[in-house]
């Protein structure tokens, strides 16, 4: 057997083997890789650049048995494996959280974080579904900037819960969705009584209540995901707890 | 997933330890791609092992010491030009393990009558 031990730094190699393509490699292997970075984004880099290595052999051999005729096979075989795929992840995510210091909350933090970042996002998709119908009845009498700031707020959103899943991104993805939650709640909830009767009356028989209901929940909102960003911001020692899961 | 019972190994595992047995035999190691295809073809089959499924297996069978695994040396896949291959070898144990869970299953199971004899 000609083979070697992972060093420190093999990671890197691996993941740079795990990039190279069959020539007759199409979108389905593309699609199956993409698959595996995302269930393996928040794992340690090891484990993470490990599976990711594996599994592009496994498709670069297939291609190189079959070849072109390997795709239904190849997206077959990704789709078959997803709930061992997921079994698989939550083992590895509950050793690394076994292994960890205490006061590091390694699968409560980012459990509760993708929780509020699933919730602006839906807030955010509510604020600019209501705003896009209110356009086209042609019902819509708001200020124009602020239905832009609230599609900014949704798209920031999005691409904040999306940088969340990368476990070394989330300090950044804190402050994406600090800034998507000051636009979606500040000026979604002004585009919002743009396009509620319900909402508008209530604004003005409350106008004062509402105006601090506002302002508490747009602070709250930015001030926790200010907080996940400084949380994340210092090194936690959750991948330096399990140095040794590549090699089982 | 069919529950596993304390020391047994499920059919899957069966499955990659007898394939892996007969591939090291031929090979001296064997990978991923490998075990799939022949597990099929032992089985008939004409789908492979799903990819999760198979490296879950192979990941649990190298924590119970049943398996090992090394990375091919990176010198020889870029020769060849393709990614590096993980190779798999069945430890002593893992023979064992397989023999013994082949004989439990085909040891001829008693007919009930005997049972109340």
């Amino acid at each position: 057997m000609s083979a070697v031990t992972l060093g420190p730094d093999d990671d890197l190699e691996l993941e740079a083997s795990a990039r190279i393509r069959h020539r007759a490699a199409g979108t389905a292997d593309a699609a199956v890789l993409a698959w595996c970075r995302w269930y393996t984004a928040d794992l340690p880099d090891e484990v993470a650049a490990e599976r990711r290595a594996e599994l592009a052999s496994d498709l670069f051999e297939e291609r190189e048995h079959s070849g072109a005729g390997a795709t239904g096979s190849i997206l077959g075989r990704a789709v078959r494996g997803i709930p061992a795929d997921l079994a698989w992840r939550g083992a590895r995510l509950r050793r690394a959280a076994i292994g960890a210091p205490r006061g590091t909350f390694p699968l409560a933090m980012p459990a509760l974080a993708h929780l509020a970042a699933i919730a602006l996002v839906v807030w955010g998709g509510f604020i600019v579904w209501r705003i896009a119908r209110s356009v086209v009845i042609r019902d819509w009498h708001g200020a124009t900037d602020v239905a832009e700031l609230s599609v900014a707020g949704l798209v920031l959103a999005l691409v904040g819960s999306w940088l969340l899943v990368v476990a070394r991104r989330r300090a950044f993805a804190g402050l994406v969705l600090a800034v998507a939650a000051y636009l979606l709640i500040r000026f979604g909830t002004y585009a919002l009584m743009e396009t509620s009767v319900t909402f508008t009356a209530y604004f003005s028989s409350s106008t004062a209540q509402m105006v601090l209901l506002n302002r508490v929940a747009t602070g709250a909102a930015v001030l926790f995901f200010l907080s996940m960003a400084a949380w994340w911001t210092a090194p936690k020692a959750v991948e330096a707890a399990q140095p040794d899961e590549a090699s089982s | 997933m069919p529950r596993r019972r304390e020391g047994r190994l499920v059919d899957l595992e069966v499955d990659i330890l007898g394939a892996g047995i007969e591939l090291q035999a031929e090979e001296g190691d064997f990978y991923g791609f490998a075990l799939a295809k022949r597990i099929a073809d032992h089985a008939g089959a004409a789908t492979l092992t799903a990819h999760g499924t198979l490296y879950k297996a192979l990941s649990r069978l190298a924590e119970r010491g049943l398996v090992q695994s090394e990375w091919e040396d990176p010198a020889i896949a870029a020769d060849e030009g393709r990614p590096r291959r993980r190779l798999y070898r069945v430890t002593g144990a893992g023979a064992v393990a397989h023999r013994a869970e082949t004989e439990q299953r085909t040891a001829v199971a008693p007919h009930p009558r005997t049972a109340f004899a």
